[in-house]
């Protein structure tokens, strides 16, 4: 565990003494920033009879609006966090330090996972002013929130492990930054399919869409089916990423 | 310490490393010498558990790397080609990673990092990044790094590459310091640096090993004898006269009196040279053998080799 701890540790290191986190950070602070902006524009600009007759109350307005901003937000910043992660180190031969001291693949890859999952929670933190700026003049109901944001932690802690799959395939985090999205996307865009097929292949559609699982966690539903699926995938592409540096060497 | 039995690395149908074989006692410095693409570096990293053996195994203190390559791992310190450096890390946060990574304990990191920062010289650098420090001193950072754990057994490749005299001289005197308690494996390509440092050497070509022996042993050993020999009155009639002896291998007549010979060793060539000398009236004044340095053996074996390839 001290092996992961000080992998996770340096890690958390190299992100803050170079201008990537920062950069990822900001970029992912204004477009959450832009989305709360809107939603709450959006939602003073409805008249009282139209708050009253379409049980539109501030969680539902503004906290679902503004999820669908958190994750593309999400989805726009990670992959920039992950892709440097493993190809970085075998860029700078930094993987024959690691591969050749006494750590398991298995500690290697989980400890940098961990190390990516702090920024991602330092993120969301950072987010937490615009919730407190609701309580002012609302009650957001906290509990509620709570669920939308480990709905929101799942939902990036899914990109992340697709992220450092895609960073142990190849040397270059350019490439590894593209080959994110090819695997991200169909579990984002797979509710457009939904009805389009019968039987267990529109359930399987369903069941994947981790649209729909982020989208019902965001309001408040902490559904057993979203935790599965995220935590499904997490192990899935980690486990693929252990299996890739592994086989590197046989290569 | 380091055992290595038929060690083989084929990468498809390109053979790295071909039935490599030695063994290494505590506390020995053995140099692996080779031209560039002989397989040292792949020799050393199947030793190391990055890359594992096609055939053969490699064991450090009787285990071996492919069965338990923690283990292996948890006893060796290893300096790849190029330092395996975090640019944007201030060179103790650095070493105090790599003492984590390699399992020191706790309590004995403080002891250890100091150690590590004295041996290397990086006392006035440690709290600077690793990316704006030259290349020396990153070759030092990366000398620390392997260090660090006091290893029982050190594998260092090509340690001094890329850096001027003066850096090479600190560093092979920080190795010759190491001796003694550790054991280390040193692979280059550069010759004198053998012969100033290591007690043993290895000579590898093509992955395959073409000689191995103690620094003496392979400089004595051939089946010739290099002469030097000076008269005080040559002429071209001596020349032939030299030529005609039978035996003679090789000869190059240098500076008007001086013949460098390669005499055969078997047939009492320079019983019967000496004779003939004297007895030419030519003013012998020196004949005095000549021990073949390394280079000669390298070069000798190196190109054998190529010859027969």
């Amino acid at each position: 565990m001290s092996s992961i701890l000080n992998l996770t540790r340096r890690e958390i290191y190299s992100y803050f003494v170079s201008p990537i986190a920062y950069t990822v950070i900001i970029m992912f602070l204004l477009i959450v920033g832009l989305g709360f902006f809107f939603s709450v524009f959006l939602y003073s600009s409805l008249n009282d009879t139209a708050i009253a007759e379409g049980n539109q109350n501030i969680r539902t307005y503004v906290i679902q609006f503004m999820s669908f901003w958190v994750n593309l937000a999400l989805m726009l910043a990670l992959p920039a966090l992950s892709m440097r992660v493993l190809s970085e180190e075998r860029k700078n031969g930094t993987a024959e330090l690691l591969m050749t001291s006494p750590i398991t693949t298995t500690q290697l890859v989980l400890g940098k996972f961990l190390g990516t999952l702090a920024i991602l929670a330092l993120m969301l933190l950072l987010t937490l002013p615009l919730l407190i700026t609701i309580d002012f003049w609302a009650d957001p109901e906290w509990p509620a929130l709570g669920a939308a944001y480990l709905g929101y932690f799942l939902f990036g802690a899914v990109i992340l492990a697709i992220g450092l799959f895609a960073s142990s395939l190849t040397e270059n985090q350019i490439v590894a930054l593209l080959m994110t999205y090819p695997m991200l996307l169909p579990l984002w865009l797979s509710e457009l399919l939904l009805g389009r097929f019968s039987g267990w292949a529109n359930q399987v559609v369903g069941a994947l869409s981790l649209r729909n699982a982020s989208l019902t966690m965001s309001l408040g539903v902490i559904e057993s089916h979203a935790i599965v699926l995220a935590c499904g995938l997490m192990f899935l592409f980690l486990f693929l990423c252990v299996q890739v540096i592994d086989s590197a060497r046989w290569r | 310490m380091v055992n290595v039995d038929k060690l083989s690395k084929a990468y498809g149908n390109r053979v790295c490393v071909w039935d490599v074989s030695f063994d290494v006692a505590r506390g020995e410095i053995l140099g692996f010498l080779g031209p560039n693409g002989a397989g040292k570096t792949t020799t050393m990293r199947m030793i190391t558990g990055f890359i594992p053996p096609s055939a053969g195994t490699a064991r450090v203190a009787g285990v071996d790397v492919t069965k338990d390559p923690l283990s292996v791992q948890s006893r060796i310190g290893y300096l790849c080609e190029a330092p395996p450096i975090y640019r944007e890390m201030v060179v103790k946060s650095y070493l105090k990673f790599v003492a984590g990574l390699k399992r020191v304990p706790r309590a004995k990191q403080k002891v250890a990092l100091e150690r590590a920062i004295e041996l290397c010289g990086l006392e006035h650098v440690q709290n600077r990044v690793i990316g704006n420090l030259s290349k020396g001193y990153r070759q030092r950072v990366g000398l620390a790094q392997a260090i660090l754990p006091e290893p029982e057994v050190l594998i260092l490749d090509e340690p001094t590459s890329g850096l001027d005299p003066l850096q090479i001289m600190e560093i092979r005197q920080r190795i010759r310091e190491l001796s003694g308690e550790q054991t280390v494996i040193l692979s280059t390509h550069i010759l004198p640096e053998v012969t100033a440092i290591c007690t043993r050497v290895v000579i590898i070509n093509e992955g395959q090993i073409v000689a191995q022996d103690s620094i003496d042993g392979i400089t004595a050993g051939g089946a010739s004898d290099n002469v030097k020999v000076k008269v005080a009155r040559d002429s071209d009639d001596l020349a032939q006269r030299i030529k005609a002896l039978g035996g003679i291998q090789r000869m190059v007549r240098g500076e008007p009196g001086v013949y460098q010979l390669k005499l055969d060793r078997e047939g009492e060539v320079r019983e019967r040279l000496s004779g003939m000398l004297v007895e030419s009236g030519a003013g012998l004044i020196e004949l005095s053998p000549e021990r073949e340095t390394l280079e000669d053996v390298f070069r000798n074996l190196v190109t054998e080799e190529d010859t027969a390839a």
